[in-house]
């Protein structure tokens, strides 16, 4: 039987909320919620604890509230109906108590669709929608570093104009920051066609204590065999920045051992010819 | 040995010395003819001219200098104030003369309708590849508030140190730079400055015109909210793989999206229920015995190996139960164009066993958007 149910379409802005907070103060954020669809469309709302896994930005959200943060939230409405086409405005009242450590505060607001009478012999499909709320205590120092490399490798020698990067930054801070790594790789032997390249990687969220990983095949501009420094700067917010360098030799290092073998070849045909025209005549009469 | 044999000995031994001196006053001669010894201190030169000889008027020296300064000497006409435009003015005197050309307005954009970042481009004003550039950017079109610098890893803050002057060529040249950390939703003006070694630094040139950032949003949809399977039976060998869920997703967060799935439960019937297909998605497989379970189009998905659904497939998962569910589309960062209206098609197959008890089956399927960070 065709399936002949209504799709469901609504918009979530901001996705990402910032959320500078201060010991006993309110705080209040705005979420706009719309409504696509011609028809009526109820949404309930869910806050969740947020928490990261592994290096490549998994994350899992428990569907429990630990987090502090969850308990100082207030939403203005947990259950909205959106009439056809309407956009609304959800308050979020962010009230911190006296005393907070210092640090970051994280979770999850979901807006699902409610189903108002669910039916008993039906598979339903549910759309949900996810806004990360990322909240901060307290102030840093901008001198004091805030991240480390934990490791930095490009390889050492490569047959062609590209090589593997990996790249692992650790927060050692005690609040979220944005990790911006652009790399500067510049031929050490000087010919005219060739100049420096930059590099600038994707910006990535890193949590405190935890690591994130950058790794991928960097294509060099130039075509040519040579010395690279591949100078990393590692941006961390507040005007920390990490740098460090490594090199790689590109050389066609397989191809130009084959060209070896092939001359080294020719040449002994060329000097040792009669002998194998001998040895041709022994062999075939 | 004789008198006079003394005397011609003594003689030799002199007419040596001289002819020795006059070798080497040669041999001096001929190297300052072939490499112009300069007999006095250094003057003024470039590579086709030279300055043979120079002074100021009022006396003094070329230059003076102490540990921290330096003061060039100033040639020139006595000023009679400083004819000015809104863009620009003029100047006099020879450190006047050594300043770098004027940046133009930096080309401003926001061509990924990106929330948190803008796309610069310095315009040089026809300065030399080694010249480097400063950005001042502020909420302020004068510049009077707000004002913040871009460091030289593109993001700001409040002060311009040396190292924040850098080339066209490390702001991206032609392609330009995003400047990060910028707030949501808000207007920027940015200017630049340019210098060229000592005593070259020109003042800030005009303003850019003010591009707004925007706010981070995601529009999610799916296109039916129920799904029926086929009744199964002998006839279609106990099996419905023709049932699809269209998610289109809208966005311009930086980093992406993933659409993770679950279920709330096994398809269940009373106490009975369809077990999950056993194939988790880390490792889909063809299909291959009974169950419940769902293929993607996405052939480039996190979780795994990126093309693990459609490589030789379609291959098949069973959904899980926990949360937050398994990735069945995404989109990885960075996104430097905004996502419209990206379509993933998820197709559920379910196989039962011809003893399977008949009865209506039901569930729930979840689909959760989220942005990637």
């Amino acid at each position: 039987m065709a399936d002949t149910s209504a799709s469901q379409i609504f918009r979530v802005s901001p996705i990402i909320i910032t959320i500078p907070l201060s010991p006993n103060k309110t705080t209040t954020e705005t979420v706009t919620i719309e409504n696509l669809t011609t028809n009526p469309l109820p949404l309930q709302t869910n806050l969740n604890d947020f928490e990261t896994t592994g290096e490549e930005g998994g994350y899992v959200f428990p569907e429990t509230r630990t987090n502090p943060l969850l308990s100082w939230i207030t939403l203005n409405e947990t259950t909205v109906i959106l009439g056809p086409k309407e956009k609304k405005k959800i308050f979020l009242t962010i009230k911190t108590p006296q005393a907070i450590p210092l640090g970051g505060y994280y979770g999850m607001l979901f807006f699902e669709p409610v189903i108002s009478t669910p039916q008993q012999n039906v598979t339903y499909v549910i759309p949900k929608v996810g806004i990360l709320l990322l909240g901060s205590i307290g102030v840093l120092d901008p001198k004091a570093k805030n991240a480390e490399i934990v490791s930095f490798s490009t390889g050492l020698l490569h047959q062609t104009n590209q090589f593997p990067l990996l790249l692992r930054v650790k927060n050692i801070s005690l609040h979220y920051l944005t990790a911006k790594p652009i790399l500067t790789i510049t031929p050490l032997l000087s010919f005219s066609q060739q100049i420096s390249q930059v590099s600038t990687l994707e910006d990535k969220l890193v949590f405190q204590g935890k690591i994130r990983r950058w790794e991928q095949i960097i294509q060099l501009e130039n075509n040519f065999p040579n010395i690279y420094k591949v100078h990393l700067t590692l941006s961390s917010g507040n005007g920390n920045v990490i740098k460090e360098e490594r090199y790689l030799v590109v050389f066609p290092f397989m191809k130009t051992l084959f060209i070896f073998f092939i001359l080294l070849l020719l040449g002994g045909i060329i000097t040792k010819r009669k002998q194998l025209k001998n040895a041709l005549k022994a062999l075939f009469g | 040995m004789t008198k006079d044999q003394k005397l011609k000995s003594k003689k030799q031994k002199y007419r040596r010395k001289i002819l020795h001196f006059l070798f080497f006053i040669s041999i001096f001669e001929i190297l300052s003819l072939i490499f112009d010894f300069a007999t006095f201190a250094a003057l003024p030169a470039s590579t086709n001219f030279k300055l043979q000889e120079y002074s100021f008027g009022a006396g003094g020296t070329t230059n003076s200098t102490s540990t921290n300064f330096k003061l060039n000497g100033i040639a020139g006409q006595i000023e009679f104030g400083r004819p000015s435009s809104t863009n620009f003015k003029a100047g006099i005197g020879l450190t006047y003369m050594m300043k770098t050309n004027l940046p133009l307005a930096p080309t401003l954009s926001n061509p990924s309708t990106n929330y948190d970042r803008l796309k610069i481009v310095i315009n040089t004003g026809s300065n030399p590849t080694d010249a480097t550039y400063a950005v001042q950017i502020s909420t302020d079109p004068t510049f009077a508030t707000n004002s913040n610098y871009v460091k030289n890893d593109f993001t700001i803050g409040p002060t311009l140190a040396t190292t924040d002057f850098q080339t066209d060529t490390l702001w991206g040249s032609a392609s330009g730079v995003s400047i990060t950390g910028l707030a949501r939703n808000t207007t920027y003006y940015v200017r630049a400055k340019a210098r060229q070694g000592n005593f070259t630094e020109t003042e800030w040139g005009p303003a850019s015109s003010g591009i707004a950032t925007s706010d981070p949003s995601l529009t999610f949809s799916i296109d039916s909210s129920t799904l029926t399977f086929t009744n199964l039976n002998a006839s279609n060998a106990y099996t419905d793989s023709s049932k699809t869920t269209t998610i289109t997703t809208s966005t311009n967060a930086y980093n992406g999206y993933v659409v993770n799935a679950r279920e709330t439960a096994a398809l269940t019937a009373g106490a009975t229920t369809i077990a999950d297909y056993i194939s988790p998605n880390s490792t889909p497989t063809v299909w291959s015995g009974t169950g419940f379970g769902y293929t993607t189009n996405d052939n480039n998905i996190t979780g795994g190996t990126p093309d693990r659904f459609t490589n030789g497939g379609p291959k098949y998962a069973g959904f899980t139960t926990s949360s937050p569910g398994d990735p069945v589309a995404d989109h990885p960062g960075p996104v430097l164009t905004a996502i419209a209206n990206e379509q993933f098609t998820i197709t559920y197959r379910v196989t039962t066993s011809s003893s399977q008890k008949a009865a209506k089956y039901t569930t729930s399927v979840l689909y959760i958007v989220v942005p990637s960070y």
